[in-house]
Formats: C-alpha cells, structure tokens, sequence
C-alpha cells in the first residue's frame, strides 16, 4: 500500500508550496478580472510593462535601492560576523557565554523595538533617512544570523589546517586568503545569502529608520496595496520573490542536500 | 585544548584566557551588538519612560507604559498576539513533526522535494500576505471557485476568512511559511539518527507509539523546541501579516505599537515604543521560562 | 644538514605544565621516535618544535642556532599531521606544491619538484585528482610529499601512520623508513606504539608523565630499560628483589652477576623478560618450581602465569604443551636478566 504514499506526499508538498505563487502569477498577468470569473476576463501586460519600466520606474529605482541595500548590509555583516563566528567556534574563553548570548539575543528579539529605539538618536546624529542609517538597523537583525552561522561552520572546522599552512611556510595572512577562507567557504556563501534575504524583506526597519525616504521593494508594496492596483501589485510580488529563488538556486548548486536549511 | 566530538566528528576548541587576538575578533560584533541593538532598547525605554529632552519632556515617568498597560484594549491585543503567535507555531509544529516522519519514513529524498520545501524559507512574509489575500478575500480566488461550484453567488456569502475574527489568513501565512523550517530542522536530526534508533527500539520490542513517543521524540525535542521558539518568537513580533490580514480592531501588539508610533500626534511615539518594549519582554521572557523549564525538566530527568 | 636539539624545554598549557625538563638531540640524517603513552605530552613537543607552542622555558636549537623566535613558517622544520591535512579545495599536485608556492617559486620549477617528490612517493600520475578521489595511504603519502618537496631541515612527523587500518599501516611504515633512508632527512617521529618506534627508528626516546625516561637505540631500551617504569612499557611483567654480595645479586630465583652494582647490602630490583623465562619440566636438579595457575594461547606463544613461593612469575614461551596446575621449573637464565641501578630514595616502593 506504501508504493503510492510516496508520490503523493511529494505532489502534496508541490503542490502546496506552489498555490501561492498561483494567484499572483494570474492577477499580474490580467487587465480586466471581475468576480465570479475564475479566469481573466482580459489578458495584458500592463502591469508588467509598468513594472519594467526601467527609465525613471519606481519599481527599477525600488529594485535597484533593495539590491544595493541588501548587499551591503550581507557584506558589513560577513566582515564584522565571521571573525565573532570563529572565535566562538573554535575558542573556549570566559564570558563566552555573555558574548553568545548578546549576539544571539537579536534573534529573538522584533526589529520593531530596536528600530524605534534607534529611530530619535539616529535622526540626532543625522542617519535618519538616510542608506548608512537603514543599513546600520538591518544590521542588527542580519549581523546575529551571520554570528550563528559561522558559529556553527567553524564548530566543525579543523584549525588544523591552518597550522600545517604555517609550517609549510604559509604567512598568517596567506593562511587566512588561501587556507581558511577557500575552507569555510560554503559557510560564508550561507551566510551571505542568509543576511541579504533578511535584508531584502525588511519592512517595518526600514519604514522607521528610512522614513519613507528609502524607497525599497517592500514599501512600495505596501504601498501598492494601499492603493488596490492588484495586478502591479501581483507583479511587483514576484519581482519581490524573484532574488529568493536566484539563492535557492544558487545554494542548491553550492550547498548540495543541505541547502538552506536554518534560514528564515 | 579540550577534544569533543560535535556531530560525531572529531573536532578541537582551544581553551584559552582572553587575549588580544579574541578580543579582535569578537569586537567589532559586540560593539554592533551593544551599541545598535542594546542601545536601541535602551534608548527605546528611555523614550517609552518619557525621556524626551528634545520636546520638552526630560523626567522620567512610567506613564506610557501604566496607559498602555491599562488601556481596555490591552488584554485583548496581547491575547490576540499569543493566539496568532501560540496557534500558528503549534499547528506549525504538529504538521511539521508529522511531515518530517513521513518524509524519512517512506524515504522521500528527492532532490526535488528537498527544493520545493526550502522555496517558502526564501519568500517574503509580505509576499505570502499578499497572495492569501488573493486567494482568501472574498472575492478571491478560492470564493471564485466556490461561486463556480454554484455553492455561493455573491462574494458576500463567502466565509471571512482574512481580516477575520480568528486571524486565519494571518495563520495559514504564518503555517506555510514556518513549517518548511521547522521539518528542516527536525529532518537533519532525525536524518542523522532516526533510523538506527528504531531498529534498536524495535530489537527492544518497543510499539509504534512507544517507538515514537520514546525514542523519536527525545531525540527531536531539542531541535524542535529551538525551532518553535524562533517561530513563536518571530511571530509574535511580527508586523506585515498581521497589519494586511489582520482586523482593524483588536489589533495585535505590532500593529498598535506601528499605528502609535506613526500617529501624526508625536506624544502617542512613547506609547508606540512602549508597546514595542512590551512584545520584545514578552519574548524574551518566553524564551528565558522555557529555557528554564527546560532545564528544570532535564533536572528532575537527571535525578538532581 | 638537520640536527635539532632540545634544551631543558619546559611546556604547559594554562597552569597546567606538559612536559618538564627535556633534553635531547636528533643528530642529522637521523630518524628518532619519540614514544610515549597518549596524553604524554608528545604532540605538544613537536608543535613546540614546529613553533605552535611558546616553550615556557629552554631552548630548541636547529644546526645549533636558536629558533624560538621564528614563527611557524620561517622555521626549517616541516610537520605531518596525524591526518593528512590535504587541502580539499587544490588538487593532489597543488596540495605537494603549496609549499614551494608559498616560497615565490615559478610555476616551472613548482611542477619539476612536485613531480620528483611525487615520483619517489609512488604518486606518479595521481597529481590532477582530487584529495578525495585517492585512498588513504595515497592521502598520508601525498602529505608527507608535502613536506619533504620543502626539503626541511627536520621533518616532523605525529603519527602520521595512526589512521590507516592494520595492513596499510605495516606498508606505510616500511615506506617512510626507505623514504628516511633515501632522502637522509632529519626526522623526529611521534608514536604510541612500541613496537612502531622499534622497527622503524634508529633511536627512540621515551616519555612518561612528561619526563624524558631514557633515550637510546631500540635495543638499548628494550634490553636495558633504565628503570622499572620503561620495562613495564616494554611489556615486562617480572620484577623481583634481590640482596648485593659480592658483586652478585641473590635472589629467589638464584643469584646473578652484577658487574654495575653497588656495594653489599643493597636491595636493588631485577627483572626478567616474559620470553626470557624458561619453563622445564621439574626434575628434582635444584632449580625454582612454580605452579601453573594460568595459561593464554596468543598465537606464537603461550603465556604461562606460575606461582613461584610468594610471588608471580610470567612466561611466554612458544610452547603451548603446560596446564594448569602443574609443576615447572623456572629458570632465568643470567644473561637476561637485568639489574637495575637503585632508584633515588623511596621511589621504588611506587613503581613496584
């Protein structure tokens, strides 16, 4: 009776991963779409073409503002949370348990409350609505994931290595560039990818912080459906969606069966 | 140095006193961690307990949070929070676990499945929101559907299931989103030493029930209980879904605290922060009490 | 030229000392084991010598100059782990030519020394594979490549033999010993296993409880172990007290010429291998008898345990025709049995 179970599990688990994607796949491609009609009553591009507008789009200019956001703050967090990940995961030091505990913290703890704490000194210092200020509050959500991760990545690392580069007559630099890093790569490349999806749907944080002024893909979306353009909006969806599935594309290349397993 | 074994592999931590080199590499996440995220809730309670120099507020007071504490409305958000919170991680989590065994049971390992379950993982909350928006408004996909079918003829005949009394839509979201998670990280426990397990509780002469109730359940409880904090944790706190799914009144403790802190009367911002500093205490206060029953349990297991 | 020599070098981590007061040599071209128990303090000397341990005192010296300001890769001194250590992401070739890579040499003469070394280690031909596409005792024989295509001045080795299964492991040591041989290089090897560090070095120095106990040619320390503690390493089992008269030592079991002893009246303890023991059937000539009370086939031999009056003599004999319960002659034939120098003080009593 089991040859069947199988199967069917998996087209279940298809099937219910996809049916999201479904509606949104159909009210971006409609121009006219009325109750009770199950399908479109007219089929257009209008939506997309809005969308990939690109001269002075605000969709282009919304993309391009994520993006840029999203990778700078994977890279600030990869600079400052690997070497944190190491000495966590290969040194044991008094307090450790106080210094894991203050970068882990983070993770539990909404942005919402740290944004709006921030929000009064940053306006003083002047980080505001400003691209450096919404960076430095995403930073306190994406910087604990990379921590974690490179935690976990150099728990299972053999330093090892690094000391037969040594006497092999490896500078400590050279160690670091041509040892450690090509060794806990994959783990960088998680990481990396963990901060910039954290990033990329960041709302609230950046609202706050950003006071309208940083105008990524998400508060255009919020935007737009306030305003009940449903097919922009729909379409605008999927361009939100689109850089989720380039990662899990990507990581399934780099990572094999353990893919993106830990990340929200 | 001290030698371990972290899963099942040989590997060394060195023990070492603090010395120059560790404080270089933990610095610069601490100091982030410190200034960023401590400062922000320090400042944050600052502000919440009236510290406010530039407007002419600077003594403190415990007025922002006795309003907010006090507001008729505030049992009912908090419950509301702990229902969207409480319902979505345990019918997460029960589907999950239920997933996970079926999935290592009829050993359904293809790439493929493994592809499609981490798709949600990678999915903005705010796209998920939106497009149970489109299939459960009412007239959204599935109430076409319904009308098609001939058992509805107006949109309003359709059960409301988004900005309804029980926060469905806001659960189904947070459901489908979390469960992929939460069978990751069981699947990679019970991957590693499910299936030896079992055949030792079988030689053991261990039933199904026992088997699972004895030997999986111990060996996942670890995981999952991590897994189901995070979601609880996040869920609790979280703002999109709640705001686009949920009802304008009650509303949950994120979207009161977004709608006071952007009130266009800037003496409502400190009950904003207020309410933000009540669901990350709510939190951490959740997370400390199960760590710590945890503990306990493991104590009385112990015999200590 | 390689010799490395170790002064009083004092090792610990934290408050906790390792090794105290070493002193030893390994003149050039020499292969010498440093054997000890696990935990002895072994590995933490060779990361000293490669210099990954600060000493806490004393000196290491390489050709009789001081290194122990160099760091790690300035020192003339390679190490092979206990594992292979190849470096996942290069392949085979790339792993042996690191080294010379480091050094700023062409990729010419990279590719000609990498192929020498790996010509002499049986790698011929495996220099594009991937470090998991080759077998274990390809994996230990690539990274000793490694280190010898450096050409150290001293090559050290931590037991670098202990990961590969029972057969593979025999192979390999005859094949570091012919490399040693052919090479000449300096190498200082560390292992657990006494019979390991017999056949395969020229000397083997012994460590127990972080003191250096002897060092000398495998014979040295297994015929003459310099205290009780060494022969017990060796696997003696047979120790028994005996008085000085006249330059012999009387014993229960007879009395032995004992030209290194002290004056009368001294007690010191003798002992006696197990396969030097004879066994004979009793024949009423005078000799010690014991009774049989155990016996353990082992294969080549037979271990007989007997009850000589009020203490236990053990013998391996290749003779598997004793049982329990009879009655043997014990004879110790002079020859084997050694005498040891009187311990300091009260020692004795603790290692007795």
């Amino acid at each position: 009776m089991s040859r069947r179970h199988p199967k069917a599990l998996a087209a279940g688990i298809v099937l219910s991963v996809g049916l999201p994607f479904l509606p949104l796949v159909l009210w971006s491609l409609s121009e006219r779409w009325f109750f009770p009609g199950l399908w479109p009553q007219q089929w257009g591009l209008r939506a997309w073409q809005h969308v990939l507008d690109a001269a002075g789009g605000q969709v282009a200019s919304g993309l391009l503002q994520s993006t840029l956001l999203a990778a700078v703050t994977a890279a600030v967090s990869l600079v400052i949370g690997v070497p944190a990940g190491r000495a966590l995961g290969l040194y044991a030091f008094g307090g450790k348990t106080l210094a894991a505990v203050l970068v882990t913290l983070p993770l539990i703890v909404p942005p919402l409350s740290v944004a709006m704490g921030l929000h009064l000194w940053f306006i003083r210092l002047g980080l505001a609505e400003t691209f450096a200020g919404v960076v430095l509050v995403h930073l306190t959500v994406c910087l604990p994931y990379t921590v974690f991760v490179m935690w976990g990545v150099f728990a299972n690392y053999d330093p090892d290595f690094e000391d037969q580069a040594r006497c092999l007559g490896a500078s400590e630099w050279a160690v670091a560039w041509g040892v450690t890093l090509p060794l806990v790569w994959p783990g960088i490349v998680v990481a990396g990818l963990f901060s910039f999806l954290l990033s990329w749907s960041q709302y609230l944080s950046t609202l706050i912080i950003g006071g309208g002024r940083v105008l990524t893909l998400p508060i255009l979306l919020f935007a737009l459906m306030g305003s009940g353009d449903r097919p922009v909006a729909a379409a605008v969806s999927l361009v939100f969606v689109a850089p989720a599935f380039l990662v899990l594309l990507v990581s399934a290349r780099y990572l094999g069966r353990r893919g993106l397993m830990g990340v929200r | 140095m001290v030698s371990g074994q972290i899963n099942g592999r040989d590997v060394r931590t060195r023990a070492v006193g603090w010395n120059p080199r560790l404080a270089v590499l933990l610095a610069p996440a601490l100091a982030v961690m410190l200034l960023l995220f401590g400062g922000g809730l320090a400042l944050g309670a600052l502000q919440a307990l009236g510290h406010l120099p530039g407007a002419g507020m600077a003594e403190l007071t415990a007025d922002h949070f006795t309003r907010v504490l006090l507001d008729p409305d505030f049992p009912t958000s908090l419950g509301l929070t702990f229902h969207i919170a409480l319902t979505s991680t345990v019918i997460a989590a029960i589907l999950s676990v239920a997933l996970a065994l079926a999935l290592t049971r009829w050993a359904v390992s293809s790439r493929l499945v493994h592809f499609v379950l981490q798709v949600p993982l990678t999915v903005p909350h705010l796209v998920v929101a939106v497009s149970m928006l489109f299939l459960l408004a009412p007239a959204g996909l599935i109430a076409r559907l319904a009308a098609g079918a001939g058992l509805i003829a107006s949109p309003g005949e359709f059960p409301l299931l988004v900005n309804d009394r029980w926060a469905f839509g806001i659960l189904l979201v947070y459901v489908w989103k979390e469960i992929p998670f939460i069978t990751l990280m069981v699947l990679s426990v019970l991957q590693n030493a499910g299936g030896e397990l079992l055949e030792v509780g079988r030689t053991l002469k261990a039933g199904a029930w026992q088997r699972f109730r004895f030997i999986l359940l111990p060996v996942i409880a670890p995981s999952l209980a991590a897994a189901c904090l995070i979601v609880f944790a996040f869920t609790f706190g979280a703002f999109e879904v709640p705001y686009l799914l949920g009802r304008t009144y009650p509303m949950s403790l994120p979207v009161w605290a977004y709608r006071s802190y952007m009130d266009v009367d800037l003496a409502a911002r400190p009950e904003g922060i207020a309410i933000g500093l009540i669901i990350a205490l709510v939190v951490m206060g959740t997370v400390a009490l199960s760590v710590w029953l945890n503990r306990l349990a493991r104590g009385r297991e112990t015999g200590r | 030229m390689g010799e490395l020599r170790l002064e009083s070098l004092a090792l610990g981590y934290g408050a906790q000392p390792v090794v105290q007061d070493l002193t030893f040599s390994v003149a050039d071209g020499e292969m010498m084991a440093l054997l000890g128990p696990s935990g002895a303090g072994k590995t933490t000397i060779l990361r000293a010598v490669a210099g990954f341990v600060r000493p806490r005192a004393g000196r290491i010296l390489i050709d009789g100059r001081p290194v122990d300001h160099l760091p790690p890769e300035r020192r003339a001194v390679v190490m092979v782990f206990q594992k292979a250590l190849l470096f996942p992401f290069l392949d085979v070739a790339a792993n042996i030519g690191f080294g010379l890579k480091m050094q700023g040499l062409d990729a010419g003469a990279i590719r000609r020394r990498v192929a020498a070394v790996m010509e002499l280690t049986g790698l011929a031909g495996l220099g594009r594979r991937k470090v998991h596409e080759i077998s274990g005792g390809q994996q230990q024989r690539a990274a000793l490549a490694r280190a010898l295509v450096l050409q150290p001045a001293v090559l050290l080795l931590d037991e670098p033999l202990s990961s590969l299964d029972a057969n593979l492991r025999q192979q390999m040591r005859e094949f570091v010993q012919q490399i040693q041989a052919e090479t000449r290089v300096t190498t200082l090897f560390v292992t657990h296993d006494q019979s390991e560090a017999l056949m395969m070095s020229h000397r083997v120095s012994l460590l127990l409880d972080g003191r250096l106990r002897q060092t000398g040619t495998p014979r040295q320390l297994f015929y003459r172990p310099a205290d009780p503690a060494v022969a017990r390493f060796f696997g003696g089992e047979n120790f028994f007290h005996g008085r000085i008269e006249n330059g012999r030592l009387v014993t229960a079991f007879g009395s032995f010429r004992a030209p290194e002893a002290p004056g009368n009246g001294h007690r010191p303890l003798a002992t006696i291998r197990p396969e030097d023991v004879r066994l004979d059937l009793e024949n009423g000539d005078g000799a010690v008898t014991g009774e049989v009370t155990r016996t353990r086939f082992e294969g080549l031999a037979t271990r007989v345990w007997l009850r000589c009056a009020d203490t236990t003599v053990v013998a391996l004999t290749p003779e598997s025709r004793w049982t329990v319960g009879q009655r043997l002659a014990v004879v110790f034939p002079p020859e084997r049995v050694r005498i040891f120098p009187e311990p300091p003080e009260k020692r004795r009593e603790s290692l007795v």
